[in-house]
This record gives C-alpha cells, sequence and structure tokens, in this order.
C-alpha cells in the first residue's frame, strides 16, 4: 500500500516517462531536500515552539498554527544524519498526507524545481542504505556555478508522516 | 426524534476550530485596544469598543457551550445496547437476570458513548458469566432467585459516573491473590502485605487474565486490564468493590466531554502546562525541607497524612534554574489516590479546548494533548489518569512495592 502511495504523491507523471514535477527545495542542516510541491501546504515563519517532553528526538516540539497543534520535526535526526538543525531554523514547511498536517524545520527555501523523470535517482534503483523517508535523489543545476550540479534529497510526505516511529 | 439531524462530528470539530479562532481574534483586538488605551486620543470610542468586545466573548462562549451541547447524547443509547447483551448472555449461562437501569437520560459527549459500548459489554458480560449464581445457587444461600444487575449513571460534578453492580457471588480477593503469586506477578511475600483491597485490585493487572484456570477459581478477570486501558485512555477511572456472597460493583468515572476542560495552569522550568481541574484538589506552599524519602520516593505530610510527591521538572527532564523557592504542590486526587506534582508557578484557572497530539506523537505517555493559550503559546495538557498509574501502577512502582515489602 505504501509503494502506491509513494508513486502518487511525489509524481504521478513521471512513470509514464512524460511530464515534469514541482519540488520545493529548502535547505536544512546544511543539506538540501525536496519535497513534493503538491504536498507542501503553507511556509511559515517559525510559531513559538512548544518541547514535548519524552518525544523522540526528532520531534522538535508542537506548534500552533490557526489554532491547530501541529508536530514539528527535525528532518536531518529524522533521517539519521550526523548534521543536526541549525538554531534558530528560519522557515516551517507544514506538509500534507492527506491525513495529517506536519511542520518541517527548515533553514531557508532555495526555489522550486520542475524536475523531469531523468533527474531522478530513485532509492529503489540506487540500492543504498536509504532512509524509509527519501524518494531518491534529484540532480538539479547549481547555483553557484553552471556546470555542476546539486543534489536534492527527495523526501516521500507520505512514509514521513504516515510512517513515523 | 422527528426534529434531529445527523452531523458527522467532524464538523463539529471544526466548528469548535473556528470559535477558537473567533477567542484568538477577539484577544487579538483586546491588546489593540489596550494599546490605544495608553495613547488615549479617541476615549470614547474606545470605551465603546471595549463594551462591544466584551459582549463578543460573551456570545463566543455561548456558541461553544452549543456546539459542545450538541455533541452530547444520552447514555440510554448505549444502554439499550446492553439490555440486549444481558437477555442473550443470561439465556447463554442459563441464569435469571433483571436488569435495572437508572440515568439512562445522563448526557456524555458522542466520542464517549461510542468508546463505552465495548468496556461496558465486557462488564456486564463478566457480571453475569462469573457474578450472578445459578438460580439454584442462589436460592441454597436464600437469596431471590432472580439475580439484579444494576447499570447506573449520574453526573458528579464535570465527571460522569457509571455504576455495573451485581448480587453475585462477588470476588475472591484471596483467590486473586495466589493467582497473581502463581503468575508471577507478585513475590509471595508482597502478596502477604497486600490489604483487601489491594488484591481486588489485582483484578486489573494484564497477565492475570489469560488463563481459564484462574477464571474458574476466581469468576472474574476476564479482559479487565483491557477494559482498564480503555477507560483510561478516554481519560477515566475504574475501580472495584466487591464483597463475598453479597455481589460485585465496578464504577467507570468518565470526564463528561473531551473538547473542552476547566484547567489550573501552571509552569514548570518556564513551560506552561494544563492540569485538568477535575483531578485538582488543593495547591499548597512547597517546603523542600519537609521532603523525605521513603523507599526511593519523595513523600510530604499532609494535614498528619503522607502524600506523594512527583517533580514534574524531574519527571519530564527539565534544569530548574532556581533551587526551589517559591515553588508550589499541585494536589491531584483521582478515586481514592493522591498524589502532588511540584510546579514551579500556579497561573490561574481558564476553559481550554483540548487538541489533540498529531497521530505522530500519540505514543507519548503523559499528556491527554494540547491547547493553544492564545499568542500560539501551546500548553500540554497534562494527563492525569496516565501520570497516576505510571506513578502507581507502572513497572516502577512494582518495584517500589516489592522493595517496601
Amino acid at each position: 500500500m505504501r509503494t502506491t502511495a509513494q508513486k502518487a504523491t511525489l509524481a504521478p507523471g513521471l512513470d509514464s516517462g512524460s511530464g515534469a514535477v514541482a519540488v520545493l527545495a529548502v535547505l536544512a542542516g546544511a543539506e538540501a531536500y525536496g519535497f513534493p510541491l503538491s504536498a507542501v501546504r503553507e511556509i511559515l515563519v517559525p510559531p513559538p515552539l512548544t518541547e514535548v517532553p519524552r518525544a523522540p528526538e526528532h520531534f522538535l516540539g508542537v506548534i500552533s498554527v490557526r489554532g491547530q497543534i501541529i508536530t514539528l520535526i527535525d528532518l536531518p535526526k529524522m533521517l539519521n544524519l550526523e548534521v543536526e538543525q541549525t538554531e534558530p531554523y528560519g522557515r516551517v514547511l507544514l506538509v500534507d498526507n492527506g491525513e495529517e498536517l506536519i511542520g518541517v524545520a527548515v533553514d531557508r527555501v532555495i526555489q522550486v524545481y520542475r524536475m523531469e523523470s531523468d533527474q531522478i535517482e530513485f532509492a529503489s534503483s540506487m540500492g543504498a542504505d536509504l532512509s524509509e523517508y527519501v524518494v531518491g535523489i534529484g540532480r538539479v543545476p547549481s547555483q553557484s556555478s553552471a556546470d555542476t550540479e546539486d543534489m536534492l534529497i527527495l523526501i516521500d510526505p507520505v512514509s514521513l508522516l504516515g510512517g513515523m516511529k | 426524534m422527528a426534529n434531529s439531524v445527523r452531523v458527522d462530528i467532524r464538523k463539529l470539530d471544526h466548528l469548535m476550530n473556528v470559535v477558537g479562532e473567533l477567542a484568538l481574534v477577539r484577544s487579538a483586538i483586546g491588546r489593540i485596544v489596550d494599546r490605544f488605551k495608553v495613547e488615549s486620543m479617541h476615549r470614547q470610542s474606545l470605551q465603546d469598543l471595549d463594551r462591544i468586545g466584551r459582549g463578543f466573548e460573551r456570545q463566543l462562549s455561548e456558541l461553544r457551550t452549543g456546539i459542545l451541547d450538541v455533541r452530547m447524547v444520552p447514555l440510554g443509547q448505549v444502554f439499550n445496547k446492553l439490555a440486549r447483551v444481558v437477555r442473550q448472555a443470561a439465556r447463554e449461562r442459563d441464569k435469571q437476570v433483571r436488569l435495572v437501569v437508572t440515568g439512562a437520560n445522563t448526557e456524555v459527549d458522542k466520542l464517549i458513548v461510542e468508546e463505552l459500548t465495548d468496556p461496558l459489554m465486557h462488564l456486564i458480560r463478566n457480571a453475569i458469566d462469573h457474578g450472578i449464581e445459578s438460580a439454584d445457587a442462589r436460592t441454597r444461600v436464600a437469596k431471590p432467585a432472580e439475580g439484579t444487575l444494576a447499570l447506573n449513571a449520574y453526573h458528579k460534578g464535570s465527571n460522569v459516573v457509571i455504576e455495573v453492580e451485581d448480587d453475585g457471588g462477588g470476588m475472591n480477593a484471596h483467590k486473586l491473590r495466589e493467582a497473581a503469586v502463581s503468575r508471577g506477578l507478585l513475590s509471595a511475600d508482597a502478596g502477604h502485605e497486600l490489604t483487601r483491597q489491594e488484591m481486588l485490585n489485582l483484578v486489573f493487572l494484564p497477565g492475570l487474565t489469560t488463563s481459564s484456570e484462574i477464571t474458574d477459581m476466581s469468576g472474574r478477570g476476564v479482559g479487565m486490564d483491557v477494559v482498564k486501558t480503555n477507560i483510561l485512555r478516554m481519560g477515566g477511572m475504574i475501580s472495584v468493590a466487591s464483597e463475598q456472597g453479597i455481589g460485585t460493583k465496578i464504577t467507570v468515572t468518565l470526564p463528561i466531554t473531551l473538547a473542552i476542560i476547566r484547567a489550573l495552569i501552571v509552569t514548570v522550568a518556564s513551560r506552561a502546562f494544563a492540569l485538568p481541574i477535575t483531578v485538582v484538589r488543593e495547591a499548597i506552599p512547597y517546603d523542600p525541607r519537609e521532603v523525605r524519602s521513603i523507599q526511593g520516593r519523595d513523600v510530604i505530610t499532609l494535614r498528619g497524612k503522607t502524600l506523594a510527591i512527583c517533580d514534574l521538572a524531574r519527571l519530564f527532564g527539565f534544569r530548574r534554574s532556581n533551587r526551589g523557592e517559591g515553588r508550589f504542590v499541585v494536589v491531584g486526587s483521582m478515586g481514592n489516590r493522591e498524589l502532588g506534582f511540584v510546579v514551579d508557578q500556579l497561573v490561574g484557572q481558564e476553559d481550554v479546548i483540548i487538541k489533540a497530539l498529531g497521530k505522530s506523537l500519540s505514543a507519548v505517555n503523559g499528556f491527554a494533548g494540547a491547547t493553544d493559550l492564545g499568542d500560539q503559546e501551546v500548553a500540554l495538557v497534562l494527563d492525569a489518569p496516565a501520570l497516576f498509574t505510571e506513578y502507581f501502577d507502572g513497572p516502577d512502582a512494582l518495584l517500589a512495592l516489592e522493595t517496601r515489602l
């Protein structure tokens, strides 16, 4: 069931080999991540954070967005990366999986890319030991120099929200 | 009945969110008015605005009450289902059972009613399977051949109490203890020190429920731990009273609504927490010099009685800046248990709308939800039943029981 959901969220058009998907690139703890734009509801200036004692480390706490209580997560920690979310983080993404809205703390928003399927290496084909929350790696033209490419860690919002432990 | 509508409860949740939003708008307007007051230009207009604002607030709280009211349904809905269960179970077991229901009009939140059906059904089956004796056995001990099963509901403060009472054979406390000891849930030494009530409470232990042997012996204990877990999850309490030969009474206490509660706002290490007022009995100044330690547990003496205390900062792993001056002990009581929570400051009482923590945080124990205090400041709502259970019945608590003996 999760695999179908994965495809559905990141790239409905990618499997057919045609069409691009809009990806929101963000920077968090020195790494660049990509979220399917369709799953990002809102980008916020971080509201006051209330930490939740006894919660696993990758939960920063909860925030209130127009009366709704939303869990805020630390993306690098969630993916078991050594790097830590730098504090204070600059923005909060509200990401939706159709079931729950979740806040993702990021340093800043880079830009929106339209990615073709040949720009994405899917985790399944890489065979690498990637986190279950990662769909794959996306390559985009570098912002610093025209000849190189930057890499985006593409996040699967469905597993991020639903499969959280 | 003809004039009623069925409403998806999520629509009501949504309306409640809107009300919460409006309350925040209202307080924002209030702050602007206050700011203008300092500059004191259009004095008259400001007074008018202030007055209108207060009227707005009154209407808002009426709207909130109204929405909550829509969520309320009479317990009779569940009781009707249960009446069928009683007839069926009595027939299966070939017993004569008369069901007496009082308080079917008592209203509770729709969500609670739905969650309540299974646990109550369990209690009723237990009462008929193991509580009420066969007509022969009853006649032998000069009881009426027909057993009585009473289902009583009534409001008590902001709680609703539901009692399931039978006039059957009652529970054998000593057999419960033996069963717990033979299952290794309790050491024999510890078992000897238990009071009768403590022995009866063993019926809620998980693991005491699995064996058919125990069911035959003690007559009780089928899935009682599951019943208890369900009740606790709803923010309720369950207790048992039983006299051998006379009968058994299970008392379930639940909040009337899960959506809005009156809470005492406290701070612990500069963080705000809300404690449901229903469990708060009083708050007293905390004096670190009065704290004694009994088997690793901190206690104080309150009016000649020993009160266990639990420092929330320590429980939650917060580091405090000061050394304990000016703190308070909030005395909580649930059923016949009391526990003092050590907090830094008492902020005041407030009606708060409890919002569930996201699914992602559902595994975190000790919080019933969170609430927006305005200005986007969030306070976690303490889950008092869970904290009580953790303190008195948790793995650490059992350990403490063992070491005490």
